[in-house]
């Protein structure tokens, strides 16, 4: 319990300083009252116009107070208004949330569903030729940087084969799943082979250690099957490293994604930023950075919490009973 | 046994294959029967509307009376542009360029519109009478039109929308030499609910009216363009309401999503009837989307998500030449704008001093940079004044061959005479891969000149206030502009009344002061002949080339590719009978009043 | 990964030679060979005679065409949009890929291992309140730290004339040296906390040595090696970074690098598929080097945070 307290408090202080110091970051320099106005509206406005803008978003409050003003707007789901869209942050945002989420939920996932059956048999096959082949390709695939492996799909399955289009278009499953997919499959793809190169490696790590511990030899003297003893009692005890990891990759997903989605020209959370960091439409850079900032930290903290779920000496007790 | 069973099945067989037959036969039959679509007729109308090879512009309209009676009501369009707007909706806050214009066209009406003979005529304006010397302006508005949201178009909407766009920063330098009041309203004369008179003035002096015969052309750009009073009062209010734009266009605004699409509905209680009297326009629906890299444009387009696109991308437009009986292209090659690079001539240093400027322009091979950056189809420019523009000369004094040793003399003569150990440069480009590309080979050719330039590259947003106000960063772009038809359109951006000054705001963003121009623009502005306006246009043309005092590369080229299955494009009449021209208005544009969906 | 190292009496014959294995060797000669090429290119034209000049726009039947070679005899890596030869453009942007690289890792590891040391030293407040920061870095997905990052530094630039010495190449070095402390710092922290505990630092407390003595006597040499391949994995990160940054738009403005020259290109991926596909080669295999690299010094010094 009281470690979980822990967590949870550590989780607040850094949305708090990270989302803090980014609307730090983006105002530096704008010293003078009216540059925040005149940033986001763009120099030809009239000294009306900023007053207007300043009263409206608090741009002349000290910074800590506007960032009370914001958070307390975020936490509203009001996050502020596009002041170069004259629309709300909340319905400019809105669609490309969810095919960002698509990107980096479909990634993750499949680069897990990819990981553990590899990582099993490698651990199973160790050493032998098969499991050195798999090694070298997974080498290879953590050392393709995510640009690379985007414009690879794109050489291979749109140029060569002409199996899917080459612009992600924002076709949600509930409107067409083939379409969805036909579209999703390839930024996916590209995004999940090397993080799945990544959790295949760091499994295989673990799995073979895991099965070197006495509780193995002891089950498999006891007569329980190969199968049992790799799926159920070393693959649980070896979810360490991979679990620990995910927070990471995560952080790389969304810096992959953004790259992804610029090369597949889909409309998510990344082109928009791009977009708005170029045209310093501040409110909305800030409400995308602490979306993506609350995500990776939610799950950082998810994952120190499932530690004591997946604590390799709580698990291996349990499985000798 | 067995013959039975094969008679068996065989007849079972050609029972089936009957069946099927029948059934093809009477789908068939239904097709015929139901089709509103198009026997013979409508193929060689299609055949000679006929998107048009290339240097050909947009159709005549003879065909107006074929095509009317097959049209299919309903359907919806796809269109897609390169640019998001800024400050969207209302007329008077709007940053608005090509796309924006198609689009705010098709949810309100201008006052008035450029027709088949490039001449003004009115839209919802009924009639534009001008006085003995063209310095009293009376317009008519039509009556028993209203906006969207029921509230009548009449004088009184008109003249708000003129006072409220006309006060924008760029818009009313633009309308300089209108007459105001004291409280900066303009001067005006209401004779009834639906007339009233404007004034010209100079410098917006009431008691000095100057001649303006061609100030009818104004009301047919973005100042013509009418919202409904109510709307501007809500936006005024609450700015989150000015997307939501409220006319008395073909279409009504259904939703905006900024950077993704805008969609608009039909008026079903729009004002103007086709020839055969059928209501317009004829489609039930448009989505505008914004895809703003045109090569992605070009593949949507190949891949069926959207029907139809303006572009200016030369290799777009060639890609779709070779393409054109799957993708019909009308091409428009008049009256275009110039790609060329804008010098700011106030600015102190190399770029102020003629022989420095015209060996710029001598370093460069343009018919190399049109190859590499467009395609190879732009067509070189010797002027800010393309094809079809009033002032255009085949010949201006220009010389736009690459001259590498006559640039290198005039740089020495530079430098021998002003003691200068080298000359260095800004140049400056917004972040799109075209302007990448230039901007590296410009620096390419001077470098061979020995010219050192820096790169900058500009925001698209900031490009144009930096340019406005003179900005200490900006020495040269490249830009693009000066469409149009008419020199006097082209007043503002080159007067010495707009400003000459860096730091203050200024529509003559290079600077330009020059007496000759400005008394060239004066004549043009006000000379009851057009042969002499013509005369004075074509003078301004030779100053600029003569004194190098900007630079031109190539005329653009737009190109309008769509699915076969779009029709109607350039149909439009206006009310008085008048065909339109699409492109006229803006390069690039067409209008939305009587496209449909055909097979 | 496992090791190989066999024990029976059959070596192979690399073995034998007490030759390296073929990772190892394919890292060092293509790091070396991009390393010389790129230096000579930039600096020496004439030694690398068939190595065409940045700006040269090569000709196709006398006249310059977009795309106009695809790879063949005529331009190995074929031209690009605007004529150049690809294979020496990518020549060209090897430098000052290889550089920013090298000073982002500097600076990260500098900084890092300050951090890192001085946390794994002390422990108690110094260790949180590092602890806190690495996280806090570490919760911010690095590209999107970097897009804001280089940006701002834009504008700040022209606001601040003391800024000025910060060109692109700086600003890139500054933020992805900034993005990369938080990990460096970790794996520091991680190494001073189990030699901390080693004999040769108690011995050294015991005999009355100062603390600052014990880290730089003591702790810092036995770092290095841990430094030294984290550095190697973190330049194969921080060039991927470089080329994701520059294919964004933020990159280097000439001469284009890799990531640069993969943006440029990727409208005409279908056409002109070499104009993207090499620079992708080239970023890979100048990424996979350094991961071989890095990962036969971590397996040598046995670090395994470091090992890839």
């Amino acid at each position: 319990m009281r470690y979980f307290a822990q967590r949870l408090a550590r989780f607040f202080v850094v949305f708090f300083i990270v989302t803090f110091g980014l609307m730090i970051l983006l105002r530096l320099g704008m010293n003078a009252p009216g540059d925040p106005a005149r940033t986001m509206l763009g120099g030809t406005v009239t000294d009306e116009q900023i007053a207007t803008a300043n009263a409206r978003y608090h741009l002349d409050d000290p910074l800590i107070m506007q960032y009370f003003w914001w958070l307390k707007g975020m936490v509203t789901l009001d996050m502020g208004t596009s002041v170069q869209q004259n629309i709300a942050v909340s319905s400019y945002i809105g669609s490309r949330v969810l095919v960002t989420l698509f990107l980096g939920l479909y990634s993750l996932a499949l680069a897990i569903i990819i990981a553990i059956p590899v990582a099993v048999f490698q651990a199973y096959r160790r050493d032998t030729r098969r499991d050195k082949a798999i090694s070298i390709v997974s080498f290879g695939l953590v050392s393709v940087p995510n640009v690379v492996m985007a414009v690879l799909m794109v050489l291979v399955f749109v140029r060569t084969l002409g199996w899917f289009p080459r612009t992600g278009e924002k076709i949600y499953p509930w409107d067409d799943p083939v379409e969805h997919f036909r579209n999703f499959a390839l930024p996916v793809f590209a995004l999940t082979l090397p993080v799945a190169a990544v959790f295949t490696r760091l499994l295989r790590g673990d799995m073979i250690r895991t099965l070197q511990a006495d509780f193995i030899t002891l089950a498999s003297a006891k007569g329980v099957s190969v199968r049992r003893i790799l799926w159920r009692h070393a693959l649980r005890n070896s979810l360490f490293s991979v679990l620990t990891s995910i927070g990471l990759q995560l952080s790389g997903v969304v810096g992959g994604a953004i790259v992804v989605e610029q090369l597949f020209n889909m409309k998510g959370m990344g082109t928009l930023l791009v977009i708005t960091i170029l045209s310093k439409d501040l409110f909305v850079v800030q409400a995308l950075a602490a979306i993506i900032v609350f995500v990776v930290v939610v799950v950082n903290l998810l994952v120190d919490l499932s530690y004591a779920a997946v604590d390799p000496r709580i698990r291996q007790m349990r499985s000798l009973g | 046994m067995r013959t039975t069973r094969s008679t068996g099945r065989t007849g079972r067989f050609l029972a089936a294959a009957v069946i099927s037959l029948g059934l093809i036969a009477t789908a068939c039959n239904k097709k015929d029967e139901t089709s509103s679509s198009e026997p013979a007729t409508e193929e060689t109308t299609e055949a000679s509307t006929g998107e048009t090879t290339p240097g050909e512009t947009t159709p005549a309209p003879e065909t107006t009376e074929a095509v009317a009676e097959e049209i299919v009501m309903g359907g919806e369009l796809v269109v897609s542009g390169e640019a998001e707007v800024a400050n969207p909706w209302t007329p008077a806050a709007m940053q608005c360029d090509s796309y924006c214009q198609q689009r705010a066209r098709s949810f309100y009406d201008p006052v008035a519109a450029v027709g088949e003979d490039l001449e003004v005529h009115g839209v919802l304006a009924e009639s534009i009478t001008p006085n003995e010397d063209f310095s009293q302006w009376t317009i008519k508005i039509r009556e028993g039109i209203s906006f969207t949201d029921g509230t009548p178009v009449d004088g009184a909407a008109v003249l708000r929308n003129l006072n409220e766009t006309g006060s924008g920063l760029l818009v009313s330098k633009a309308l300089v030499d209108l007459a105001r009041n004291a409280d900066g309203t303009f001067k005006t004369d209401t004779v009834d609910d639906y007339t009233f008179t404007m004034y010209t003035g100079k410098n917006g002096n009431p008691d000095e009216p100057i001649s303006w015969p061609g100030f009818p052309f104004y009301l047919t750009g973005q100042w013509g363009l009418i919202a409904s009073p109510a709307y501007l009062d809500a936006a005024k209010a609450d700015p989150t309401v000015a997307p939501q734009a409220v006319g008395s266009g073909p279409f009504i605004v259904e939703s905006y999503s900024p950077m993704d699409a805008l969609v608009v509905t039909r008026n079903p209680n729009y004002w103007q009837k086709d020839a055969a009297g059928n209501q317009l326009p004829y489609l039930d629906k448009i989505t505008f989307k914004v895809i703003q890299d045109s090569q992605t444009a070009a593949q949507a387009l190949q891949d069926g998500n959207i029907d139809i696109m303006s572009t200016s991308a030369a290799q777009v437009i060639s890609d779709f030449r070779e393409m054109s009986d799957e993708f019909p292209m009308s091409e428009q090659t008049d009256f275009t704008e110039t790609n060329y690079l804008l010098i700011d001539l106030a600015k102190e240093g190399p770029t102020s001093d003629k022989r420095v400027r015209c060996a710029l322009a001598k370093a460069i091979d343009r018919q190399e940079l049109i190859d590499l950056t467009a395609g190879g189809i732009l067509q070189v420019a010797n002027g800010l004044f393309s094809p079809g523009q009033e002032g255009y000369l085949e010949d201006n004094g220009f010389s736009t061959e690459q001259d590498i040793e006559g640039a290198q003399a005039l740089i020495d003569e530079y430098k021998a005479e002003t003691g200068a150990s080298s000359v260095e440069i800004h140049y400056g480009h917004t972040a799109d891969r075209i302007g990448d590309q230039v901007a590296e080979l410009l620096k390419g050719y001077w470098e061979q000149i020995g010219v050192s330039t820096t790169i900058d590259v500009v925001p698209q947003d900031q490009f144009i206030t930096l340019a406005l106000l003179g900005d200490p960063s900006y020495f040269i772009y490249g830009w693009r502009n000066h469409a149009g038809l008419k020199i006097d359109q082209q007043n503002y951006w080159w007067n010495s009344a707009s400003g000459v000054v860096d730091g203050a705001l200024s529509l003559n963003f290079g600077r330009v002061n020059d007496p000759a121009v400005d008394a060239a623009l004066a004549t043009a502005r006000s000379a009851s002949d057009p042969a002499e306006r013509q005369a004075a246009a074509e003078e301004v043309n030779r100053i600029f080339a003569e004194n190098c005092y900007q630079i031109p590369n190539s005329w653009t080229l737009w190109g309008t590719p769509h699915k076969p299955s779009v029709k109607g494009l350039g149909q439009w009449v206006l009310p008085d009978g008048t065909p339109t021209r699409d492109g006229a208005g803006f390069s690039g544009q067409f209008w939305t009043h009587t496209l449909w969906i055909g097979a | 990964m496992s090791d190989t190292t066999s024990t029976g009496p059959r070596r192979t014959l690399r073995q034998r030679l007490h030759l390296p294995r073929l990772g190892v060797l394919f890292g060092t000669v293509w790091l070396g060979g991009l390393t010389i090429l790129t230096l000579l290119a930039n600096h020496v034209p004439a030694a690398v005679p068939f190595i065409r000049y940045y700006d040269t726009k090569v000709k196709v039947n006398g006249k310059v065409k977009k795309y106009g070679f695809g790879p063949g005899l005529d331009a190995w890596f074929g031209t690009g949009k605007s004529a150049e030869d690809i294979f020496a453009r990518c020549i060209y942007g090897a430098k000052l890929t290889l550089l920013i690289g090298i000073g982002a890792t500097i600076i990260g590891l500098v900084v890092g291992a300050v951090i890192g040391v001085l946390s794994g030293y002390f422990r108690g407040w110094t260790d949180r309140i590092a602890g806190i920061t690495t996280d806090s870095l570490m919760s911010i997905p690095p590209l999107l730290l970097s897009l804001v990052l280089v940006l701002r530094l834009d504008d700040l630039k022209e606001q601040y004339s003391w800024m000025g010495w910060i060109s692109r190449p700086w600003q890139l070095s500054l933020t992805l040296g900034l993005v990369s402390v938080a990990p460096f710092a970790r794996i520091v922290r991680a190494q001073t906390m189990v030699l901390r505990e080693r004999e040769f630092v108690t011995a050294a407390r015991s005999l009355g040595a100062s603390r600052s003595r014990i880290i730089m006597r003591e702790l810092m040499p036995n770092l290095v090696p841990a430094m030294v391949t984290v550095a190697f994995t973190g330049l194969g990160i921080l060039i991927a970074a470089e080329a994701g940054l520059a294919f964004l738009g933020m990159g280097v403005e000439q001469p284009h690098t890799w990531g640069k020259m993969i943006d440029i290109a990727r409208d005409d991926i279908e056409k002109a598929w070499w104009a993207t596909a090499f620079p992708c080669l080239m970023l890979f295999l100048t990424v996979l080097s350094f991961n071989l690299l890095g990962d036969e010094l971590a397996r040598r010094f046995d670090i395994r945070e470091a090992a890839v």
